[in-house]
């Protein structure tokens, strides 16, 4: 069935109409039990899910009193998805432009080793933990690759783990173009296995 | 063009169908045109009912919810403008999801690469990389809206014509500025043959938004 706005239409027989009018009730019943609480049931109206197509325009316009929730389709460095984005209304101060603020990444890793999340503006999160193998006469530096690639990598911080051989600032880190990052150790490892602990903000 | 308003007490009892011909065409088409906001349209033939999007007028107190609820809604904020909460089913506690404005903060120079995101409750996470031109160095907090600094992560980077970092010591200070951090101060002092300028590091700073 299909709702139809434009009826009844000029006089067909009275059964005619009850007909029109009641498929009109009942589709829109359907229709709205599609992520609302359906009509007649408690809490009839409110969301049980939010199902958000997507749209064709990156950002649909604000005004000065609400917020708008939406999907737009984004190409990152690894893959092409729907994301999900928030426009505010303005900008305070009017300083900077009001860009629609992307919410979501498709993708966690929360099973590790090479743990990763998302924050909101369009970054990644990389965190895990990774070992110095024992060399006591040469300073082995740590390769970690990153998964899934991101466009720019930002930030990167490192720490030697539990009972270190380092100190502050021996431990330093680079990035090596968009998908490794590297530690290097202050000192050669001449004990057991040293774990250091790291953390990467990227660009998605 | 108004849309004509939706009127539920037609048809009476004693109208013929025929009669009320203008107001069951005016309460469908007011019906067609309000849901069509936010919706898929009712005479779409596929997916009707879905969202194109959530357009959450402003509140001006925190949603009440029930034993089986989240409300999500918006609020405006003190400094900011209206932003997006969530709130825990009975009443229960409320988060202001999303924080400020964000944008990429303009790099200074060519001493500073800066950016900043936000986690939910009025956290700011600045991160990026400085390199230093001398001691009392500052990394500059941009927006500067912090009234608390919770946590300085800083690693150094390795030099690009050695393995090796070089041994040093930092210590760390706040600038504020009317109230809120614009700065953290960086010095640093050598251990042996390490540098007494701060290198080029990374850093990673946690605060509290206004």
């Amino acid at each position: 069935m299909t709702y139809k706005a434009n009826i009844p239409q000029d006089l067909p027989p009275p059964s005619v109409i009850v007909d029109q009018i009641r498929e009109n009730f009942s589709t829109f019943a359907s229709v709205f039990d599609n992520n609302h609480q359906a009509l007649n049931l408690n809490n009839q109206g409110k969301h049980t899910n939010v199902i958000l197509q997507v749209g064709t325009t990156g950002s649909p316009p604000v005004d000065d009193n609400s917020n708008r929730l939406y999907t737009f389709g984004v190409q990152s460095n690894s893959s092409f998805s729907r994301q999900l984005f928030l426009k505010i209304p303005k900008f305070l101060p009017n300083d900077q432009p009001n860009d629609p603020i992307q919410l979501t990444f498709n993708s966690v890793n929360t099973a590790g080793p090479l743990y990763q999340s998302f924050l909101i503006g369009g970054f990644l999160v990389f965190i895990g933990t990774a070992n110095q193998p024992i060399n006591p006469n040469t300073i082995v530096p740590i390769t970690i690759n990153l998964t899934p690639v991101p466009k720019d990598i930002l930030c990167i911080i490192a720490n030697v783990n539990g009972s270190g051989i380092g100190f502050q600032g021996t431990v330093s880190a680079k990035a090596v173009g968009n998908s490794q990052i590297v530690i290097t150790p202050g000192q050669p490892n001449s004990g057991a296995t040293q774990p250091y602990t790291w953390l990467a903000i990227c660009g998605q | 063009m108004t849309t004509p308003p939706f009127n539920p007490q037609v048809p009476l009892a004693t109208d013929f169908i025929a009669d009320s011909q203008q107001e069951f065409l005016t309460n469908f088409k007011t019906i067609s045109t309000a849901f069509a906001n936010n919706h898929i349209s009712l005479e779409s033939f596929s997916n009707n009912g879905n969202h194109t999007f959530i357009s959450l007028l402003e509140q001006a107190v925190p949603r009440s919810t029930e034993s089986q609820e989240i409300a999500l809604y918006t609020k405006k904020v003190k400094g900011q403008t209206t932003q997006l909460f969530m709130r825990y089913p009975l009443d229960g506690k409320e988060f202001q999801l999303n924080e400020y404005q964000l944008y990429r903060p303009p790099h200074i120079g060519n001493i500073q690469a800066a950016f900043f995101s936000v986690l939910p409750g009025g956290i700011i996470v600045y991160f990026g990389s400085i390199f230093p031109t001398g001691n009392s160095f500052p990394i500059t907090l941009n927006p500067a809206i912090c009234k608390n600094i919770m946590g300085i992560n800083l690693c150094p980077i390795t030099p690009s014509s050695s393995n090796l970092a070089t041994n040093f010591q930092s210590n760390v200070s706040l600038r504020q500025k009317k109230g809120v951090y614009d700065a953290v101060i960086l010095n640093t002092q050598p251990l042996g043959t390490g540098p007494s300028n701060p290198p080029p590091q990374y850093y990673l700073i946690f605060g509290n938004i206004l």
